[in-house]
């Protein structure tokens, strides 16, 4: 287990879910890096440090972007398309994180690559479950490819 | 008519033909014959006279030669006999023998006496004493029986006498004569036999003949013991010799005629048994007779060949022309027989012909009555011939045919022309049926009409049918006339031959423009391709449905639906295509509307369920949260929590309104009238004057008098969503300015909002009329304004975009609304 945090965008236009997300990691076992940002071209901004974006000297290239799929300005497939056609990012793992069970929303995620499409639960107690196994499949168990161009900065 | 004239021609011709033919035949037998008589008693008559002539010219050359013989024979006979007398008168030689006689011692002298005998041309001689001893002789051998026999006589005081009965020494003949010795007073002193060859005098004489004849034959015969005696050799047929005899019984030789007596010409049968003709005549002063005779043949012959080859000739020729003309007839008869075997044929074939007939046949003579039926008039009115015969066809008369058509039909009759036309007549069982009849009057050679023929057809069918048809007909023509759709009969190259539209109006050219010419060229491409492939489609497999194309028209775009179908096939014709092209523009509006209308329910379920589960599923967690804080006691944290339930408590009765009120205007237009679009523009300032005022918003507004058509609360809603919209984005611009206006596109008016703002990334122009879609998530409203707006004017047949040239560039919503128009238009 590394002992640097990971790092995790989170593009989430609801203020409520993210102070939800953000209690959740507090509490999760693993320890983790929370960059959140209100919609896709923030998201985008951040990404590639543009419009004047300057994140914080710590904050470091994100290991896993937490997305939601109805963003404001761009929405969460542009931010995915985006991402996953860039040498750079596309092997960032996508988590779609939203409250759409739409066939269509499902299908496009996949074939713009998203690593994982989850549906917002409805309570507490599983949106912590989901957050733990989360952070413990993509923090512990999973194996990344070692990343020749390093950091953001 | 016809058939029945043809009958009676025929049969009065093969009377004619069958008499002439047996006259002719007997003529020419009877000439034949006569002519065959004539030449056969020409032919023996000629026969007759040619061989009498032949007979008589051969006969009269026979005689004269025989005669002449017989002169010769008679002349040699009398010399040997003179010169025997000659002999014994010679003074010497009566001195030496009667020397001799007195002194039969005188040998010299005998000597001398029988040199003397040869000296004389004789060939041998003998001197007999008058007792008939030898006193000497030229030969050794004694004197001849027949000699002997002479010496008698010429010693009972005959003359000298020549012997009939030649003797035969070696291969000589010999003939004796003997004569008396007499002393100067004339007393027998000897006897003297002198004996003479006759090979060398009579031989030649008979086997000479001075004509052309080969079988002429002349012999010396003579009785003797009997029998007939042939002195010579007969020469003609080897193997016989001098001295043969024939028996007296064998008649029919000329020989033993000539023996029996029988003197000149006589016809008979020769000892080789050949015909021939003789002439007999004897030699003068003695016994033998002369026979000369010929051969029939030799004579004969050609004229008999020659006789033979004419009749052959003849008769050749005759039996040629009688198997020639014979034949002839024949060919000639066969001919006819044939003919006349076909002509029956014919009237036979002619005669079911007419009994057989499909049609109702019926004669009556020239009063009417019924002489013949045939068996389809009685199959048809069930009448049979008992029942018809010699009555009047009125018998079939129903009532329902018109008196003027009777008087009408007696009339042509009458006038000796054919009646033709329709009857509506009544059978046996009193049914009526409808006819067809063709009635003509039969002449006689007097030129008097004597019957009438009718032939008729039960047409009861057909004039059913024919009515059935024109129902048929009609109703077909109602149904084409009820139809909306267009119908074209093409072939496979889409050529059109037909059209049937209900109403002319519904076509889009001239029918002109189209009869005769290709789809291929008289459609744009595109419907032209859509509809000669489904006319293919149908060629392969009978027909075509469901083909779909578009016709840009004045009116608008219209949708046009095919069915193809392949006519039944029509001998000498292409195959022919029946094309109905359904009118479904409205159909197809409607469908897209449905399409559209589904998208949007879709849309508008997505929306919600995630819209509405987003504040849910906050308000649900942080009420775990809340009562975790509490338990806590973390005072500070739960205030914190009980906002963001309240706020999202608050967000999604927000958005209930909003959908509330996007379904309220979603389903259709309240109210309909004629609004001024100043009216409306001045009610939304006053709305937003608050807002304006702050932001010191510069408002330009069209002072066109357009009249809009609709709800005008609705259109109140828009432009005051629009300006509320323009407001919020001003951004920091320093003197902002919002217009609305209206222009002129394509002869319709568009409405326009446009402001100076911040403007659009033209990424994010997509989805700016989505529900509950904010661009700014910290900006005031539900996110439902653009979607409103963008709803009632769809709803009101409108059509709403936004263009921005990016932020900073301000945004613009151009909008069309239906029936804009000009307030004093």
């Amino acid at each position: 287990m590394k002992s640097e945090p990971r790092v995790i965008l989170l593009v989430e236009d609801e203020e409520a879910h993210a102070e939800i997300i953000r209690r959740n990691l507090e509490d999760c076992d693993f320890t983790s890096h929370l960059v959140h940002v209100e919609d896709g071209q923030f998201a985008l901004d951040y990404l590639y440090q543009r419009n004047g974006f300057r994140p914080p000297a710590e904050v470091r290239r994100p290991d896993i972007i937490l997305l939601d799929w109805n963003l404001p300005k761009l929405s969460g497939l542009e931010v995915l398309k985006t991402i996953k056609t860039d040498p750079l990012f596309k092997r960032i793992p996508v988590i779609i994180l939203t409250t759409s069970s739409a066939e269509a929303d499902i299908a496009a995620a996949y074939a713009y690559h998203a690593n994982s499409f989850l549906m917002k639960p409805m309570d507490y107690a599983h949106f912590h479950q989901m957050l733990e196994t989360l952070c413990a499949y993509w923090f512990a168990w999973n194996h990344y490819p070692i990343e020749s161009e390093g950091s953001m900065s | 008519m016809r058939i029945l004239d043809f009958g009676k021609h025929l049969q009065e011709w093969r009377q004619r033909s069958s008499s002439s033919n047996g006259s002719f035949l007997f003529y020419f037998t009877v000439v034949f014959v006569l002519l065959s008589v004539l030449l056969i008693l020409g032919g023996v008559h000629f026969y007759h006279s040619e061989i009498e002539s032949r007979y008589h010219t051969q006969l009269q050359k026979i005689s004269a030669i025989t005669d002449m013989k017989v002169a010769s024979i008679q002349e040699m006979r009398s010399r040997f006999l003179v010169s025997a007398g000659n002999f014994a008168e010679n003074p010497f030689v009566m001195d030496a023998v009667s020397q001799v006689v007195q002194n039969p011692t005188q040998d010299i002298l005998k000597d001398k006496l029988m040199e003397s005998v040869w000296h004389s041309s004789f060939s041998d001689g003998w001197l007999l004493g008058l007792n008939g001893e030898l006193l000497t002789s030229t030969s050794k051998d004694p004197v001849s029986h027949t000699a002997k026999q002479a010496i008698a006589d010429v010693l009972a005081g005959a003359s000298p006498k020549l012997c009939d009965l030649p003797t035969m020494e070696g291969n000589h003949i010999y003939l004796d004569v003997v004569a008396m010795i007499y002393t100067k007073d004339r007393k027998p002193l000897a006897v003297l036999v002198l004996r003479m060859d006759l090979n060398d005098r009579l031989f030649p004489l008979l086997d000479f003949w001075p004509g052309a004849e080969r079988t002429i034959e002349s012999l010396v015969v003579m009785r003797d013991k009997g029998q007939a005696l042939f002195i010579n050799k007969r020469t003609i047929q080897p193997g016989h010799d001098f001295f043969e005899r024939e028996p007296l019984t064998k008649t029919h030789l000329p020989a033993v005629q000539a023996v029996l007596g029988k003197v000149g010409a006589y016809y008979g049968i020769d000892y080789r048994g050949f015909p021939v003709l003789s002439y007999i005549k004897p030699i003068p002063s003695s016994a033998w007779i002369l026979v000369v005779k010929v051969d029939e043949d030799d004579f004969l012959a050609d004229s008999r060949k020659e006789t033979l080859l004419l009749i052959v000739i003849l008769g050749g020729s005759i039996l040629l022309i009688a198997f020639g003309l014979n034949w002839l007839h024949r060919k000639l008869l066969s001919g006819l027989a044939k003919s006349a075997e076909e002509a029956k044929k014919k009237l036979l074939q002619f005669s079911v012909v007419v009994e057989e007939n499909p049609a109702l046949i019926l004669i009556t003579n020239r009063t009417g009555a019924i002489e013949y039926i045939n068996k389809k008039f009685t199959e048809v009115t069930g009448y049979t011939q008992e029942d018809v015969i010699g009555k009047n066809p009125r018998i079939l008369k129903s009532g329902e045919t018109s008196r003027a058509e009777y008087t009408r039909l007696w009339k042509t009759l009458q006038a000796g022309e054919t009646w033709q036309g329709e009857f509506h007549n009544c059978k046996k069982n009193g049914e009526l049926y409808w006819e067809s009849a063709m009635i003509t009057p039969i002449f006689g050679d007097d030129g008097k009409i004597t019957h009438f023929v009718s032939v008729k057809e039960d047409i009861t069918m057909r004039k059913l049918d024919a009515l059935a048809i024109v129902d048929a007909n009609n109703q077909y023509q109602t149904i084409l006339d009820t139809m909306p759709d267009l119908l074209f009969e093409v072939d496979q190259e889409s050529r059109i031959y037909q059209y049937h539209s209900h109403d002319d109006t519904s076509l889009l050219v001239h029918p002109e423009h189209f009869l005769g010419k290709k789809m291929l060229d008289v459609l744009p491409p595109e419907p032209g391709a859509v509809c000669f492939a489904a006319i293919q489609e149908a060629a392969a497999k009978g027909k075509s449905i469901g083909g779909v194309y578009c016709l840009p028209l004045p009116k608008g775009k219209c949708w046009f639906e095919l069915s193809v179908a392949a006519l039944p096939v029509q001998e000498g014709r292409t195959p022919h295509f029946l094309l109905l092209a359904r009118d479904i523009t409205s159909r197809k509006i409607a469908e897209d509307e449905l399409v559209m209308k589904n998208a949007e329910i879709e849309r508008f379920i997505y929306t919600v369920s995630h819209d509405l589960k987003s504040p849910l599923v906050t308000i649900q967690t942080f009420l775990n949260y809340l009562e975790r804080d509490r338990n806590a006691q973390k005072e500070a944290d739960v205030v914190k929590d009980m906002n963001f339930i309240r706020s999202a408590a608050e967000k999604m009765a927000a958005r209930l309104d909003g959908l509330l009120e996007l379904s309220r205007v979603g389903h259709q237009v309240n109210k309909e009238e004629k609004v001024l679009l100043q009216d409306i523009v001045n009610e939304v300032l006053v709305l937003v004057a608050g807002q304006i005022t702050s932001r010191k918003v510069e408002v330009i507004s069209t002072q066109e008098p357009l009249l809009l058509y609709g709800d005008k609360g609705q259109f109140v809603e828009v432009f005051q969503n629009l300006v509320d919209n323009a407001v919020k984005f001003l951004g920091d611009q320093p003197s902002p300015r919002i217009e609305i206006g209206a222009v002129r596109v394509n002869g319709d008016w568009e409405l326009f909002v446009r402001d100076n703002g911040s403007g659009i990334d033209p990424n994010h122009l997509g989805k700016i009329f989505g529900l509950f879609h904010k661009l700014e998530p910290k900006s005031a409203g539900s996110g439902l304004g653009l979607a409103l707006v963008k709803r009632i004017i769809e709803v009101h047949g409108g059509h709403i975009q936004v263009e921005s040239e990016g932020l900073g560039h301000g945004v613009t919503f151009r909008f069309t609304l239906p029936n804009i128009k000009r307030q004093n238009q």
